[in-house]
């Protein structure tokens, strides 16, 4: 049997944990950016990797401006007719639902999406 | 037809001066349509080598889009891009941006889908698919320039072959134009110089019968009546001589040179011509200086007596003819009807006559022209309309 000195510490290491993961969470939502923050989550439960669909993209769209404009597009309104993922992919994962993100977050967004995956900067 | 001899051939100036012009013409407009076959040969030949150059480099852009497309699906793992020794390679986006470029010149044409640049052949292929991002894909290869030096070879031998053909076929042409116009001056010498062996006879006996004439027993009338006998055969006698020195005396191989005293001589020619002056009431002023000169007397004579006739059939009633005679250089100015200074040039050329109210075949300067030249003396002719005429001699 705990004494009454004993469960009191117990629930205050508790508290302190809790109080760690909190700070770190809130620490490492400050650090990350509007593409980590609002893309990487759930597509890195996807089996298709960012950077495939990247490059599905330029396949299609060539230059920065039109391949920014039609990720944008898409966004806002998916459609299964728009996509540029395979069939089998939009029958098992669907289409996505239209994202809520405001104009100036979502340009944030696909801004460090083309710098971190376009072609021009890396191909040697 | 009347064949060419030694005797006309002077009379084939004009038709020289017609030839050149018409060679001349000839020639360049040949020159312009060579040039332009040239260029439209020159063109062809290009166009014929790019098509040959294009067949090569679409093969090579097959083989790059295939390179293209691996590495796009693969880039991750390997994001280099594919190089080729046989030529060098650049992609773009669908907006000219450049994705990556091997091309040593830089400037790309993406209207066009072959053409050269500084040495360069450059092919611009747009991609299907854009792989990497590129929408257009140039391939750049070393332009041969060896059919640029056959070219040139072709067109320079051709060229020339063809301008002297064409040269040979325009001179050909030019004397089938001037036949007739020969064949006319050929017709006038011959009617000239038959005419004046007929006259030669009556003429010296009109001459030699006015010299043995008594006129000391004449009636004044009468006197008047020979006196203007006189005047009509000595410019017959004049225009009797020009035409015997044009169609005999002219082809004398040797000139009999002596001594000339110039001044005597005008001052004979004068006295000569002076029943003709006298009929217009025209005045001598002579100013003489002794002078000597080396030439046949009988052109000599043909040169005086040309530009004093000359002097007074042109000059007004009452007129002067100054004659100023110094050494190295003689000077006839008359106080007559002058010359346009247009014509001038004109003057020494034969059966030209710009005054139709004398008579005359217009042949005297055409002589004295002649004589001088053979003499290398240089004549210079002032006149202006209503003043008179000044003719200097200088040697």
């Amino acid at each position: 049997m705990k004494s009454l000195y004993q469960r009191h510490c117990c629930s205050i290491k508790v508290w302190i944990k809790i109080l760690f993961a909190v700070m770190i969470w809130v620490s490492s939502a400050k650090t990350q950016d509007a593409f980590e923050k609002h893309c990487m989550g759930c597509h890195a439960k996807l089996p298709a990797s960012l950077e495939r669909i990247f490059f599905n993209y330029l396949l299609v769209y060539s230059s920065q401006k039109d391949t920014q404009e039609a990720i944008i597009y898409y966004l806002k309104s998916p459609d299964k007719d728009i996509s540029l993922m395979s069939d089998l992919f939009l029958d098992t994962f669907g289409v996505k639902k239209a994202t809520k993100l405001d104009d100036k977050t979502l340009k944030e967004a696909v801004d460090i999406y083309w710098k971190r995956y376009n072609v021009i900067d890396k191909i040697r | 037809m009347i064949g060419k001899n030694r005797l006309t051939s002077s009379l084939l100036k004009s038709e020289t001066k017609s030839l050149v012009r018409f060679l001349t013409l000839y020639i360049l407009l040949s020159s312009v349509v060579i040039v332009l076959l040239s260029i439209f040969y020159y063109e062809s030949q290009n166009r014929l080598v790019l098509a040959q150059q294009r067949t090569l480099l679409s093969t090579y852009a097959h083989e790059m889009i295939r390179k293209l497309k691996r590495t796009h699906h693969f880039f991750e793992e390997s994001p280099i891009y594919p190089r080729d020794s046989r030529f060098q390679s650049a992609i773009y986006d669908r907006e000219y941006y450049k994705i990556f470029s091997l091309l040593e010149v830089t400037k790309v044409s993406f209207n066009e889908e072959i053409y050269r640049t500084k040495g360069k052949l450059h092919y611009v292929t747009v991609l299907d698919n854009y792989y990497l991002g590129a929408k257009y894909l140039v391939i750049e290869m070393d332009d041969d320039h060896q059919w640029i030096k056959a070219t040139l070879q072709d067109i320079v031998v051709f060229g020339l072959v063809a301008l002297i053909a064409l040269a040979l076929f325009g001179l050909y042409l030019s004397r089938l134009f001037l036949t007739p116009m020969r064949n006319s001056i050929l017709l006038l010498d011959r009617f000239i110089k038959d005419t004046t062996h007929e006259l030669n006879t009556p003429l010296s006996a009109i001459l030699a019968n006015i010299e043995l004439m008594d006129t000391s027993v004449m009636v004044e009338k009468n006197k008047k009546k020979l006196h203007r006998i006189n005047i009509a055969a000595k410019t017959v006698s004049a225009i009797y001589k020009d035409l015997t020195y044009l169609t005999l005396e002219k082809d004398r191989m040797t000139n009999e040179d002596i001594d000339i005293d110039v001044g005597r001589l005008i001052n004979d020619r004068v006295e000569y011509f002076d029943i003709l002056a006298q009929s217009k009431n025209i005045t001598f002023e002579l100013q003489l200086t002794p002078t000597h000169f080396r030439m046949d007397k009988k052109k000599a004579t043909r040169v005086v007596d040309n530009l004093l006739s000359n002097a007074i059939k042109y000059n007004r009633r009452n007129g002067t003819i100054t004659i100023i005679l110094q050494p190295n250089r003689l000077e006839i100015i008359d106080s007559g009807i002058g010359i346009e200074e247009s014509k001038i040039p004109y003057i020494f050329d034969r059966y030209l006559r710009f005054n139709q109210s004398e008579g005359g075949f217009g042949i005297g300067l055409s002589i004295v022209k002649t004589i001088l030249d053979e003499y290398r003396i240089a004549i210079e002719v002032y006149s202006k309309l209503d003043w008179g005429t000044q003719v200097i001699l200088t040697w």
